[in-house]
């Protein structure tokens, strides 16, 4: 289906990687350090990258740097350093997605299979009315009551169906249990408690590749639930 | 704290009411236990408590006394009556015979003479006291007076033939002009004449004879001497003579005024007597008579109306056989006419009796009288007794009579003696239970419940002064006890006493039960402070410390250590110091005597002011250097330590101090620089260790998972590939826990604090977990208060906490129980509570299960990384909050308390 370009020094995860993604068809080409990669890149069509950070020669943040300066495939960062900063830098200088070591090799390829799609139908997927609402791979049209993720539908409540309507319509804003709650039930908040959490939680399960480190539905902790803008 | 001082203080009310109480049961006992009863002798007082108690009336020490008393007025009574009565009444115009009755008493005074006076004169004279009348006669009318005594056979002729006086005979018959001669009636007198006749007659005719010539010899003057030296030597009683200047003699003599006129005759004394000596021996009897007659009389009457039958409950009977017959006394005439066996049957039937026949040595009676003390009440009136008499004396028990002394006493012994018993079990039941509450204060005094249910000592203000002054309080309260009882003493027995004043304020029955209770709290509550205090004091040891002696004690001690120990430094500062005082003094002295020479004076005061000024000035750099030092240890204390204090700017030893504070802040500095370092380099060696664990950990996770979907049904080997899939995952756990858990305890992490709502946090943690919670059919009960709290905190590290905490809940409580959480606010704090039950027993402390990385406790075989809490609990202390565990059993709970989020944070140091 699609040329993948796995990238890291430790041969064992390169081939680990080959045979969760060859099993979905995909066609892979491996590299064990930073020029490799970027090599590799030049002579096949790539489309998507899997890359490490530490890498020997050229380590991976210096060979996005390098990659994004030609290319805009989707690069998915897959590193033993799982700090927010370590995070936050690997996303700022251009990756698409960081997965930290060690990783559960059907979230890999899960992530996989959804940068690929964004990438792939990214031009198609344009707001055309103001009942569809948009955010990454993620879709709510009103009019047909749909929701798609990466481009297929997820089955929802109501309930859930309201909720991330609610959440979709005021992206970047921070609702608490109780706001949504009353938005929702037109009811006082009294006794609320943990119902909207746990409905949070499915949705999150439906439409997150990883609920516990989800990409849009994001939870505010002690504050409330929210989706970024992307 | 509080509680137990309310308690306290109620306990000590109790006790001081309890004391008031006992006082008051005493005062009941005490003030009525006084008998007051009239008696012949005025009011007389008994006492019942504690003397009498539980006896009968008729058995008590009291009724035996007044039955003494009644006796005793009897037996006076009926000697009165025989001296005072004719025919059973007062005879006030009785004859009596004053020598007679003065022999009858005992005072006669042995003279030949007696006069008779009716008894109402005698008695009116007696009432208004025996008058006299003091002459002064020379003694020439002396000698005249008293009959003429110039007589030769008054004088004799001693053996040198000198004539003196020999006495006052009385020359009878033979002279013509003795006025008292043949009056003198009665066989006394006649007796008296006879034995004068034969004193004349021991005289020979021719001794008459010869004195008779002596007598013509002397002059006037030489007898009378002779006269007045025989007086001097017989020295008598109540005569005084003393010589004139012109050498003339005077004579002194009292003698009863003229009124006292005898019945028959109507004669004044001196009629009857014919020389002074007779004259004073009559006299005498005389006054004898009047004064214990009057007495007599009076008891009479007091006795005869107190005995009379209608006025007492004593009933008696005095038969005698006297000269003129059979005489009967008695205060019921019913029985007078009765013969002595059917008297005695009547007296018998009293509850107490008393017969006696002193002839017939007849006894009978039922009280405890003997006959030896019967016999000497009558004794005293033995006159008045013969052998012939009969007594009778009864008490009617059924005190008929009301108002004399057995009925006035019988009524108050009533009254109270059926109740001591009473009152003394309830006094000892109140002092029981003071004594119980004293025990029980004392056990407790200052002891309170401390923060972990054990007891702490303290001490009060009061307990803090001087021990010497509690033992002079002590004293004081003691002084002022013993006050109170000699008031109490004086209370208690003038209670019968109706009104009594005391400091001017008049005793009413409340007055005084107030005074007993008030006494009862005093004592009580001065007790109860000096005794509690000195308990609070020996429990806590600080009897002796506590003291002056101690105070004293200890300054001197700390004064000579201080100055052995800085002995080099008092050197060097007091020989200066005295130097400095030396010189001014010295400097002083010859400005005195350079007075004179002005110039000289002035300069020298100059030279002292600018040196002292100096002095000072310098004196104060130093003080001021001082301070800068203080200021920079101060700020090098408070964490500053990259402070340094400018010892250029200094001087002498200040700036060595400088420099070796600089020096110490310095070492400080490096050692916090390398420290920090260390930890830094730590953490950094975790963090790297566990990147190069995770990249051979991700191979076998991902192989290990291939291997899985091999679906390989080998029994063996799918056992295998499943332990080394979980502990795969745990070993991916371990690396990232360790991590977390190196971070947050070197304090590398940084927090992004916001306000966040802890039940909003709690209630998102319930929904994340709902699946696994009703996995293992755990039910939450989650009470929030219905009150957002908030704090300021990193809500992803608090999430992490509530996640662990929620893990935890999932693998150890029991399945189908109830987790109950709870938040709570409380003075400016948020507290949470998370309760389980157990699944298991639990074996570990609770110190263990948070410390285990820090302390690498080797019990590390459970699931997990076993961090979860450790971590749990770092990053609560982190942002300032605290976390505990507590066990009881199989209950496990964890208290979170964070501080309330206020709209300033005031501080934001938690973010490091």
């Amino acid at each position: 289906m699609a040329n993948i370009l796995v990238c890291d020094d430790d041969r064992e995860i390169v081939d680990a990687i080959e045979i969760y993604l060859s099993q979905d068809g995909h066609c892979i080409f491996k590299a064990y350090d930073g020029k490799q990669a970027i090599d590799l890149l030049k002579k096949e069509e790539i489309h998507l990258l899997i890359m490490d950070i530490m890498m020997p020669k050229l380590d991976g943040i210096r060979a996005t740097l390098k990659i994004r300066e030609y290319s805009s495939i989707p690069i998915i960062m897959l590193s033993a350093k799982s700090e927010d900063t370590d995070k936050i830098l690997g996303l700022n200088i251009g990756a698409d997605d960081y997965i930290t070591k060690p990783f559960n090799p059907l979230e890999l390829v899960a992530r996989v299979k959804s940068n690929l799609r964004r990438y792939t139908s990214l031009g198609s997927l344009n707001a055309e009315s103001k009942s569809v609402y948009q955010v990454g791979g993620l879709v709510i049209n009103d009019d047909t009551k749909q929701v798609m993720v990466d481009g297929e539908p997820v089955k929802m409540t109501p309930i859930e169906y309201n909720i991330l309507l609610l959440l979709m319509k005021n992206q970047g804003r921070v609702f608490s249990i109780d706001q949504i709650y009353e938005s929702i039930w037109n009811e006082d908040a009294i006794g609320a408690d943990n119902t909207v959490a746990v409905h949070i939680r499915h949705i999150r399960e439906k439409i997150e590749i990883n609920p516990r480190e989800p990409r849009y539905l994001k939870v505010v902790w002690g504050v409330g639930y929210k989706i970024d803008k992307q | 704290m509080k509680r137990t001082t309310l308690k306290r203080f109620c306990l000590e009310l109790l006790q001081h009411l309890l004391a008031a109480g006992i006082m008051t049961a005493l005062a009941y006992l005490l003030l009525n236990s006084y008998i007051a009863v009239d008696s012949i002798d005025g009011p007389k007082v008994y006492r019942i408590f504690p003397i009498d108690t539980g006896l009968e009336f008729e058995e008590s020490e009291i009724y035996h006394d007044l039955f003494r008393n009644a006796v005793s007025d009897i037996t006076q009574l009926v000697a009165l009556k025989g001296q005072l009565e004719t025919d059973g009444i007062l005879d006030p115009s009785k004859k009596i015979d004053v020598t007679a009755y003065a022999k009858e008493i005992g005072k006669d005074s042995g003279g030949p003479l007696t006069v008779v006076y009716t008894l109402d004169d005698i008695v009116k004279w007696g009432k208004s006291g025996v008058e006299y009348t003091n002459r002064f006669m020379s003694m020439s009318e002396f000698v005249n007076y008293f009959g003429n005594c110039i007589y030769p056979e008054n004088f004799k002729l001693d053996q040198f033939g000198q004539l003196s006086f020999d006495g006052f005979y009385h020359v009878g018959d033979a002279q013509e002009d003795e006025p008292e001669e043949g009056v003198a009636a009665d066989g006394a007198d006649l007796e008296e004449g006879a034995v004068v006749q034969a004193e004349r007659y021991g005289k020979s005719a021719e001794e008459i004879t010869a004195l008779a010539q002596a007598l013509e010899e002397s002059t006037q003057e030489q007898l009378e001497d002779m006269v007045f030296a025989h007086i001097m030597s017989q020295n008598p009683d109540g005569i005084d003579i003393s010589r004139e200047d012109d050498g003339s003699l005077t004579v002194f003599i009292p003698m009863l005024n003229c009124r006292y006129t005898s019945v028959g005759g109507k004669k004044q004394l001196t009629a009857y007597a014919r020389n002074w000596i007779e004259y004073m021996k009559l006299q005498e009897n005389v006054v004898a008579a009047v004064e214990s007659l009057t007495i007599n009389y009076q008891r009479y009457q007091l006795c005869n109306e107190a005995y009379r039958g209608a006025n007492s409950n004593v009933k008696y009977m005095v038969r005698m056989m006297t000269d003129d017959g059979m005489c009967t006394y008695t205060n019921v005439p019913d029985l007078a006419e009765l013969p002595d066996n059917e008297v005695t049957e009547s007296f018998n039937e009293y509850r107490r009796y008393l017969i006696y026949y002193p002839d017939s040595l007849v006894f009978m009676g039922n009280t405890i009288f003997s006959e030896e003390e019967i016999d000497d009440y009558i004794s005293v009136y033995s006159y008045a007794y013969p052998d012939t008499t009969h007594i009778w004396l009864g008490v009617d028990s059924k005190y008929t009579i009301q108002g004399d002394s057995f009925h006035t006493a019988n009524a108050v012994y009533q009254k109270i003696v059926p109740n001591v018993g009473r009152f003394i079990i309830l006094i000892a039941v109140l002092a029981l239970f003071w004594l119980g509450i004293g025990i029980y204060l004392t056990c407790v005094a200052g002891m309170v419940p401390g923060g972990n249910g054990e007891r702490i000592c303290y001490l009060n203000r009061f307990d803090r002064l001087w021990t010497e002054l509690l033992l002079l309080l002590a004293a004081g309260l003691v002084y002022g006890g013993w006050l109170g009882y000699g008031i109490l003493v004086d209370i208690a027995e003038t209670a019968q006493v109706m009104p009594t004043k005391l400091f001017g304020v008049e005793l009413t029955r409340l007055y005084r039960y107030g005074l007993f209770a008030a006494f009862g709290i005093y004592a009580s509550m001065g007790f109860d402070m000096i005794w509690y205090s000195m308990v609070r004091r020996m429990r806590v040891g600080g009897l002796w410390k506590g003291s002056f002696l101690h105070f004293l004690y200890s300054g001197i001690e700390n004064t000579v250590r201080f100055i052995l120990r800085h002995k080099s430094s008092m050197i060097s500062t007091l020989l200066p110091y005295n130097l400095f005082l030396f010189s001014n003094l010295a400097g002083m002295a010859a400005v005195y005597k350079l007075w004179n020479r002005r110039i000289y004076a002035f300069l020298l005061l100059l030279a002292m002011v600018a040196v002292d000024g100096i002095v000072g000035v310098l004196l104060s750099r130093r003080n001021a250097e001082q301070a800068e030092i203080e200021e920079g240890i101060g700020r090098i204390r408070d964490g500053e330590v990259e402070f340094k204090v400018d010892a250029d700017s200094l001087h002498g030893s200040s700036r060595e101090l400088a420099i070796a504070v600089n020096n110490i802040g310095e070492g400080i500095r490096r050692a916090v620089k390398t420290s920090m370092e260390d930890e830094r380099l730590k953490t950094e060696l975790i963090t790297n260790v566990s990147h190069d664990l995770k990249t051979p950990l991700t191979s076998i996770i991902s192989y290990v998972d291939l291997l899985k979907r091999l679906h390989i049904q080998e029994e063996p080997a799918r056992g295998y590939i499943d332990i080394l899939d979980s502990k795969a995952q745990r070993l991916k756990q371990l690396t990232d826990d360790l991590v977390e858990a190196s971070r947050i305890s070197s304090g590398s992490i940084e927090l992004e604090k916001e306000k966040l709502n802890l039940t909003e946090l709690l209630n998102q943690g319930i929904g994340e977990f709902s699946e696994r919670l009703e996995e293992s059919s755990l039910q939450v009960v989650f009470e929030d208060g219905d009150v957002p709290a908030y704090i300021y905190a990193d809500s992803r590290r608090m999430w992490r906490v509530v996640e662990n905490l929620f893990n935890n809940i999932c693998k150890y409580a029991m399945e189908g129980t109830r987790v109950y959480i709870q938040t709570m606010k409380q003075e400016g704090r948020i507290e949470v509570s998370i309760k389980n039950i157990s699944r298991q027993q639990m074996s570990v402390r609770p110190e263990e299960l948070t410390e285990r990385f820090i302390r690498g406790d080797s019990s590390r075989s459970t699931e997990g990384s076993g961090l979860g809490l450790s971590i749990a609990k770092s990053l609560v202390q982190v942002h300032g909050g605290s976390f505990e565990i507590l066990m009881d059993g199989d209950l496990f709970k964890v208290l979170l308390a964070f501080p309330e989020y206020s709209e300033s944070p005031a501080d934001d140091t938690g973010a490091r």
